[in-house]
């Protein structure tokens, strides 16, 4: 019975995609891949795991769209946990079992893949401070540092508070903030990251200018909010 | 005269793009026509002389211009309202496309399993 549904959202990052969804599926029965395609270029071949989801959107939307997708059909179909990883394979398959652990015996709703061996631009670590910092204000110190982390689980109760959360681009300080918002407990699980094993980052300055741009306003729109009950 | 004749111009153009199904009437077309109207009202010197005695500017010909900024604000503000709608109803319908497309991926793996047979070249 597959119960927990493992997210990889990707945009034309296909290298590393049938090892994950081998490793993936070595870790149990109860786990199932959902690749979203988020209109890569060349469409991605389905991997050759039998049981594994495939769907690909007609365009590139972004990767908030592709999250709303896969926590609405984890609600949709029962699923326990909903995991989300990297296809760039910068994320280990082995720490998943760690984060669903956590969702299931803790009270925390939300586990967050903090990594400890972060090794960023200058442009990176600026903007990932500055997130930090707010996210930090915005739920008075209950999200874990790393909010730009795209490594998390999430339990069934924080799927049924999530469902219907509108993400865009650059979604993860939302997530975080929008689920400590709906009375969601997050709770940070340290994790190594691993080197980027195909392409390259499309974190640039102009990124970071729009990342830094929508988190402020999705920020001041925060304030704006009742405070969490 | 010949200000006249660009005016009309940029009027019948109007008309024919609405005509022509390549604008809707129902999006920043008010504004278009108060644009339209503006320009040609604005070839009166009275009605300029009159513009800018009711908004109290001292030079008439100005206050057209200040209109004119602002029908054009009225127009970029509309247009950019009905994108972020249109956007909205295209992920929306994306979003149900792909949860469709899943939940029937689902359903034959469930299938499968209950029946004992290999979907690793079933059509998904």
């Amino acid at each position: 019975m597959n119960r927990v549904l493992v997210l990889i959202p990707s945009f034309g990052d296909w290298q590393e995609l049938p090892r994950l969804v081998a490793e993936i599926d070595r870790l149990g029965s109860e786990y199932r891949s959902l690749i979203i395609d988020d209109g890569s270029p060349r469409p991605i071949p389905k991997p050759d795991v039998l049981g594994s989801l495939l769907v690909r959107l007609p365009t590139n939307i972004g990767l908030g769209v592709s999250i709303g997708i896969a926590i609405a059909h984890a609600a949709a179909h029962g699923y326990e946990v909903l995991v989300r990883i990297d296809a760039d394979g910068q994320h280990n398959v082995a720490d998943i079992p760690l984060l669903v652990a956590q969702v299931r015996v803790s009270q925390a709703a939300v586990a967050l893949g903090v990594r400890t061996n972060q090794d960023f631009d200058f442009a990176r670590r600026l903007v990932k401070a500055y997130m930090n910092f707010v996210a930090m204000l915005l739920t008075r110190g209950a999200v874990p540092r790393d909010v730009n982390s795209g490594f998390f689980a999430i339990n069934r109760a924080g799927i049924a508070r999530l469902e219907g959360s509108h993400l865009e681009r650059f979604p993860e300080p939302e997530l975080y903030v929008s689920a400590w918002r709906v009375g969601a407990r997050l709770l940070a699980v340290n994790v190594q990251q691993r080197p980027r094993q195909h392409g390259a980052s499309s974190f640039g300055w102009i990124a970071a200018a729009r990342m830094l741009f929508r988190f402020s306003m999705f920020a001041l729109g925060q304030l704006f909010q009742r405070t969490r009950p | 005269m010949s200000h006249h004749l660009i005016v009309l111009t940029l009027a019948l153009l109007l008309a024919v793009l609405v005509r022509a199904r390549l604008m809707q009437i129902d999006l920043s077309f008010p504004w278009f026509v108060a644009l339209a109207v503006l320009a040609f009202a604005s070839t009166n010197p009275a009605f300029v002389n009159w513009l800018g005695g009711a908004f109290g500017i001292l030079y008439p010909p100005l206050a057209v211009v200040f209109l004119v900024f602002f029908l054009l604000l009225g127009i970029i503000v509309s247009m950019a309202i009905m994108l972020s709608l249109l956007r909205e109803r295209v992920l929306a319908m994306v979003k149900q496309d792909a949860l469709l497309a899943l939940s029937d991926q689902e359903r034959r793996l469930a299938l499968a399993n209950t029946q004992g047979r290999s979907l690793a070249d079933g059509p998904y």
